[in-house]
């Protein structure tokens, strides 16, 4: 119970921020609340659909992610797993529909038996409650959520339990199902409020995936500020207002779900079964793998042929041009998307360190409750709506620069896991006793940070920068919202020449896109990570 | 920090320029983007630094501009616009001209109706014609020998091949104006020229013709009409695939264009209704508030000098027709107009349809989302 209200509000807070947020930005809440029966009407059908959608992808992710973790945690292997958790929104959502579409790789192997030169449109991604979207939206959750509960379970004293469970004579399945998952599900409320503003901000499944369904909120969101919100701000906000009402029934049905299976647990109900999860695990595990590297080498293929028609399984040809073309016209875009990654990811790291060095000297702990506060709202609210707003808010501002703006919004997004990463080691006495010695040796800064820091805490700082430099390097939403189109990364290049008709082109700047913090990754150790 | 203060330098020497025109322009095809690319460069020698801004739909950057307007700025130096954009920003007297100074505006026949009016509305030079379209159809002539005369052939080819037929979803221009031309082939082309008056019972029964045509075909499109694509360039590739039979597109030479850089398949033909299709010009425009009106006056005299208008017409390059009046150019000049066309475009000669009166097509849009989106 007191999950649920310390959840509830958490939620509550969200949508009083969003509300006052929206009063800032002159809203006539009168018309608003006018508006919201008309605009319920209209967008009735995307409502239905973003929640029932999302709701399945939280769902999944969940469970699947609970399975692969506890397989994952009992093998203890540092794996493939790793290079999934950087792999970019966009580049997925492109390989998921060259793999999935009607005229898809998948389809063309089922045309073995069908042996026709025109693709079958009674296919699955033109069910109305895609089953494509459930799909992609969840594998693309997946890494990070198994990477956050891994160490969630690296908490849980596992050997002692398992002990004890043994003396209770209690099945493997009762003691994963009765035992882990109420520990760690416990632990995981904010993974899972993360995955569900995740869920709840993507934008680029709609827009990528587009024509296999019909408009979810997001978009409806996106392209209602694009084209009318400059005349109709209370559109906006009604959309905004249905968003957050999702994001919230969606929380409470996954709750209410889990108090049930704790209802069963406690009541014994699965006590007869006994069912090998490690094992479902694994091939839960195998088939997140088939996913990411089938939807890699659609990619590849794709990128390297001339062209690549329904239903041939090889292309008629093959070219490193679409390479060279990319490279030769977005050199200078790639350059400065990795050159801005990396001055904020630094920066980012800094700004938190001089933080922790102020946190010593301070007697109250109020600007830590701030903050923590403040990071974890950046974290929770759906990204679109926080952007929507912050944008709002700085064009009340007297500063003329929109390259400032843009790198604001960007590095704000870094802030969480920067501030959340950090927050373990340098609120540690190791680091109090080490800025302690730093003052009585009158080091300056940069000789405390290289000489002292940087070596004690070298992986540490190496983990946050990859974080923060996939993290930014991966933002899209800010060009549309702060940017005006006009500042950008590479990877909002990547979504322009999708909606272009080369798929070829498509493909190899998703590749590109995918490749910097892929790099970075193969340096990344998996069962490292302690947070 | 050595490090950060020379990435920061880095950052800043490799953004600074010269004289930073700002072109919106759409940027989803490589081709047009490789065109503008190769202009920005001969641009530096002017002194100026074309930076082209890609955007996925051009209404967002009008809603820019207008909303910047109230500070009397502008992020946007140039636009490639033409319709009801152009409509709204005229109205709102957010355009620079009337630009009548240019040098290469002497190769523009400026009395030419399908120049000088856009969708109805004179264009008093506040924007410059750059480029002509026409409505065409694209086919895979494997699947369909003979492709339908009039929009009763195209209806019954629908039904025959259910969910091998689709537009894009409105308010995307391709898809509005293949509902005006299918308006057009009911016989109402003549009506469309007047303004849309609810009043008038001759127009309400246009509308109704309309909705009950697009009611009868709609079960039988893509998708049962549930879902439809977002731009023709979605049904380009889908077409490829044969995922359907015919696409549509506003530039006569697409379909050799796409042919050869691989995205069509060679057997792609073109066709229009024998009774024509809708043909309009797109244009560029300045903004009103633009810093730098100079600089993008130069890009517009370039982008009108016919080396660049020839390199436009290419199917190789970009393939969209000329606005250039070919009987103004010598003979050098002329020379650069002559390209191996395939088999697979449309003469030039076929029949064109100005654009009905833009109250139509906003009324068209309107009812049409009210029915089936």
């Amino acid at each position: 119970m007191k999950t649920l209200i310390n959840s509830i509000l958490i939620l509550i807070i969200v949508t009083i921020l969003c509300v006052i947020l929206n009063f800032i930005s002159k809203i006539f809440f009168i018309e608003t609340l006018f508006e919201i029966p008309n605009l319920f009407y209209q967008y009735k059908n995307s409502i239905k659909l973003t929640f029932i959608l999302n709701t399945s992808v939280i769902l999944l992710t969940i469970i699947l992610g609970f399975l692969i973790s506890i397989y994952f945690f009992v093998n203890k292997k540092d794996t493939i797993l790793k290079y999934f958790i950087p792999y970019p929104h966009i580049s997925f959502a492109i390989g998921i529909l060259f793999f999935f579409s009607t005229s898809g790789l998948l389809n063309r192997f089922l045309n073995f038996y069908n042996k026709s030169e025109i693709p079958l449109i009674d296919y699955m991604s033109n069910n109305e409650y895609s089953i494509l979207y459930i799909i992609s939206l969840t594998m693309r959750e997946l890494p990070f959520f198994i990477l956050v509960s891994i160490m969630i379970l690296n908490k849980i004293n596992f050997l002692f339990l398992q002990k004890h469970s043994e003396n209770l004579k209690l099945k493997k399945f009762n003691f994963y199902l009765s035992v882990i998952f109420p520990l760690w599900i416990k632990r995981m409320l904010l993974p899972i409020l993360i995955i569900i503003s995740f869920s709840y901000s993507n934008y680029e499944y709609s827009f990528i995936l587009g024509t296999q369904f019909p408009e979810l909120l997001n978009q409806e969101l996106v392209n209602i500020w694009k084209n009318e919100f400059h005349y109709n701000t209370h559109n906006y906000n009604v959309l905004s207002l249905f968003i957050t009402i999702c994001f919230i029934f969606t929380y409470l049905f996954i709750y209410l779900i889990f108090q049930i299976n704790r209802y069963l647990s406690i009541h014994n109900v699965y006590r007869k079964l006994n069912i090998n999860l490690i094992l479902i695990g694994k091939y839960l595990y195998l088939f997140l793998i088939f996913i990411f590297v089938s939807n890699f080498i659609v990619l590849l293929i794709n990128s390297l042929s001339t062209n690549w028609f329904f239903p041939n399984i090889i292309p008629s040809g093959f070219t490193i041009n679409n390479f060279l073309e990319i490279f030769d016209n977005n050199l200078n875009l790639i350059i400065n998307s990795i050159i801005i990654s990396i001055f904020l990811s630094i920066l980012s790291i800094i700004i938190f360190l001089s933080y922790f060095q102020l946190k010593i000297k301070l007697t109250s702990n109020y600007l830590e409750y701030v903050l923590f506060i403040s990071v974890l709202l950046i974290l929770i609210i759906p990204q679109n709506i926080f952007l929507i707003n912050l944008n709002i808010i700085f064009n009340y501002l007297p500063i003329d620069s929109e390259l400032f703006f843009y790198l604001f919004s960007l590095i704000i997004f870094i802030f969480p896991y920067t501030y959340f990463m950090l927050k373990e080691k340098f609120s540690s006495e190791l680091y109090k006793s080490l800025y302690l010695q730093k003052e009585n040796l009158k080091l300056s800064n940069y000789k405390f940070l290289r000489n002292i820091i940087y070596p004690i805490y070298k992986d540490t700082i190496i983990f946050i920068t990859l974080i923060g430099f996939s993290v930014c390097y991966y933002q899209f939403l800010q060009s549309i919202f702060i940017g005006s189109g006009n500042q950008r990364l590479f990877n909002n290049e990547v979504m322009v020449l999708f909606s272009g008709e080369s798929a070829q082109l498509s493909s190899a700047a998703a590749i590109i896109n995918l490749l910097p913090c892929l790099v970075l990754f193969k340096y990344f150790k998996f069962n490292n990570v302690k947070v | 920090m050595k490090i950060i203060t020379l990435i920061i330098f880095l950052f800043l020497t490799n953004n600074a320029s010269s004289i930073e025109v700002n072109f919106h322009a759409w940027g989803g095809s490589n081709n047009i983007n490789d065109y503008i690319g190769n202009l920005r460069e001969d641009l530096v020698d002017y002194g100026i630094d074309l930076k082209h801004t890609k955007i996925s739909d051009t209404e967002s950057s009008v809603n820019l501009i207008l909303s910047e307007s109230i500070n009397k700025k502008s992020k946007v130096d140039l636009i490639w616009i033409n319709g009801e954009n152009f409509q709204k920003l005229k109205l709102n007297n957010l355009l620079y001209g009337p630009i009548n100074d240019l040098n290469n505006l002497k190769f523009i026949n400026l009395e030419d109706e399908t120049l000088i009016n856009d969708f109805g509305i004179p264009t008093e030079n506040y924007e410059i014609p750059w480029g002509r379209s026409q409505f065409v159809f694209l086919y895979d002539k494997e699947l369909l020998e003979s492709p339908p005369k009039d929009i009763f052939e195209l209806k019954k080819f629908i039904i025959m091949n259910p969910g091998r037929f689709t537009y894009p979803k409105l308010p995307n221009f391709h898809g509005t104006t293949f509902l005006k031309q299918i308006l057009y082939e009911l016989g109402h082309y003549n009506l469309m020229t007047n303004k849309f008056n609810l009043e008038n019972d001759d127009h309400k029964n246009a509308i109704k013709e309309l909705l009950n045509f697009v009611n009868e075909i709609n079960p039988y499109l893509w998708s049962k009409g549930k879902r439809y694509p977002k731009n023709n360039m979605e049904m380009m590739k889908m077409l490829a695939n044969r995922e359907i039979f015919i696409s549509l597109s506003f530039n006569p030479n697409e379909a050799s264009a796409q042919i050869i850089n691989g995205n069509l398949r060679e057997n792609t033909g073109t066709f229009i209704f024998n009774n024509g299709t809708i043909a309009n010009t797109h244009y560029l425009a300045i903004p009103k508030y633009s810093n730098n009106i100079e600089g993008s006056l130069i890009v517009i005299n370039e982008l009108l000098n016919p080396k660049y208008q020839a390199l436009k017409m290419n199917p190789h390059i970009w393939g969209d027709p000329t606005v250039l009046d070919l009987k103004k150019l010598n003979s050098d000049q002329l020379s650069l107009f002559k390209f191996d066309y395939q088999n697979n475009n449309l003469d030039n000669n076929v029949k064109k349809m100005l654009e009905p009166h833009i109250s139509w097509t906003e009324v068209i849009e309107k009812y049409w989302i009210e029915n089936f989106n």
